[in-house]
């Protein structure tokens, strides 16, 4: 190919070069706007192909319908239980607090998911709702009846990015709804599970014991279903042990999420 | 400039189609690695940067959302751009398949290494933080998806060629 081919292919390529950079970089707004018409069908199309996916191999193990009312069933008692627990603790807390007035409301943002990671776990999404609809960093997202999914690692005025629970690199402040109310960070690990380390031995940890958020973070209110403890790791020479949950949302079945936002009174 | 437009909407379409479509499929199919196989494809087929441009562009996309496992893929993809320019014009041949797939793997050979140095200085200051047995998994399936991809990419040269308005060379 000669020099004079080359440049008459090179201004034209060039351009094409600085068109995508800058649409990417200072069209980002209107262009997220814009492409958000598009990635919402799209996304919503490959969300139900994994649902009906996921649900097809889980149907391999148990029938499809006992394995949905099963799930259907463990979500409901969970539900039911983490308000059970939390109302308990609220009570308790009421009695000694009376006449306390609580500062803060949550307000839930419903927003559709545009973009999915490209990676292993797809540990965060993208929305279409951002700081021009109140979204902060670090606000919870929610799916059904209040179970936590992840958290808004960024913001731009018009979407924000998600990251689930179970990326590695997302801690959550949680409690752990056995006696004692153990107090942690709950961390994702390889594949689809959270870890809860550094658990003193001295305190009792169950399977199924519910683990939920503790609200001792910024933007994160208190009793979030998280998950249930499916195993526990403890070792008696060493002082601390490990839970391993599994998360109760799985957040590639779900096309809508809800963004709970602060409304200071 | 109708072909600067057309390589405009082809690489917004595709990078639409791989993070909202694609990423939303159950794994293995949310690995296939649509828009670096069509820069690959795109930078044999017009020996021109339109598919450098697609894929630092695809790179520079997942980046600027936070979409990728692995940080700072502008540059990791920009490295491979560049090898796979060089290596088509100098090495591979854009008749063959075992050409293109050739200048696939070394491309992301390159993208491989940017992602392993990268997760090694990740994982100096937060061990806690890196999952190599879920990313070599996904990586292997990547790079097999992305061959099948080129082998039916190749097979409809022709079509491709005359939609794209790519003159044969």
């Amino acid at each position: 190919m000669n020099t004079r081919r080359w440049r008459q292919r090179l201004l034209p390529l060039v351009v094409l070069s600085v068109i995508i950079i800058a649409a990417l970089i200072w069209l980002h707004g209107p262009l997220v706007r814009a492409l958000s018409f598009l990635q919402k069908p799209l996304s919503a199309g490959g969300t139900w192909v994994t649902d009906r996916a996921l649900a097809w191999c889980e149907a391999a193990l148990i029938t499809g319908e006992d394995a949905a009312e099963l799930i259907e069933q463990r979500n409901a008692l969970a539900i039911e239980r983490a308000e059970l627990e939390k109302l308990r603790d609220e009570n308790a807390v009421l009695r000694d607090q009376l006449g306390f007035l609580e500062r803060r409301q949550w307000k839930g943002v419903a927003a559709s998911v545009t973009q999915r990671s490209v990676g292993p776990n797809g540990s965060s999404f993208v929305i279409d709702r951002g700081v021009d609809d109140g979204i902060q960093k670090g606000n919870a997202v929610v799916v059904g009846d209040g179970m936590l999914v992840g958290k808004v690692t960024s913001t731009t005025a018009t979407s924000a990015t998600v990251t689930t629970l179970t990326d590695p690199g997302l801690a959550t402040a949680i409690t752990l709804l056995n006696g004692v109310r153990t107090i942690g960070l709950a961390q994702g690990v390889t594949g689809t599970l959270i870890a809860i380390e550094y658990i003193p031995n001295e305190e009792t940890i169950r399977i199924n014991d519910l683990v939920v958020t503790s609200g001792l973070e910024e933007g994160m209110p208190s009793g979030l279903l998280i998950g249930i403890v499916n195993d526990v790791q403890s070792d008696p020479t060493a002082p601390f042990q490990k839970a391993i949950v599994e998360p109760l949302a799985d957040s590639r079945r779900f096309a809508i999420v809800s963004v709970l936002v602060t409304e200071g009174l | 400039m109708t072909g600067t437009l057309t390589r405009v909407l082809g690489f917004f379409l595709l990078a639409l189609l791989q993070t909202s479509l694609l990423a939303s499929l159950p794994f293995p199919l949310n690995s296939i690695p649509l828009v670096f196989v069509a820069g690959i494809w795109l930078i044999q087929q017009e020996s021109s940067v339109a598919g450098a441009a697609w894929i630092i562009g695809m790179g520079l996309w997942m980046d600027l959302w936070g979409l990728s496992f692995v940080p700072w893929q502008t540059v990791g993809f920009s490295i491979a751009a560049i090898v796979a320019t060089v290596s088509a014009r100098k090495l591979f041949s854009h008749r063959s398949l075992y050409g293109i797939v050739s200048c696939y793997l070394v491309a992301a050979g390159c993208t491989l290494l940017w992602d392993i140095a990268v997760q090694f200085i990740l994982s100096l200051s937060h061990p806690e933080a890196s999952a190599w047995s879920a990313w070599v998994l996904y990586r292997v399936w990547e790079t097999g998806l992305g061959i099948v991809l080129i082998w039916f990419v190749f097979s409809s040269t022709k079509h491709l060629r005359r939609l794209l308005g790519i003159r044969t060379a």
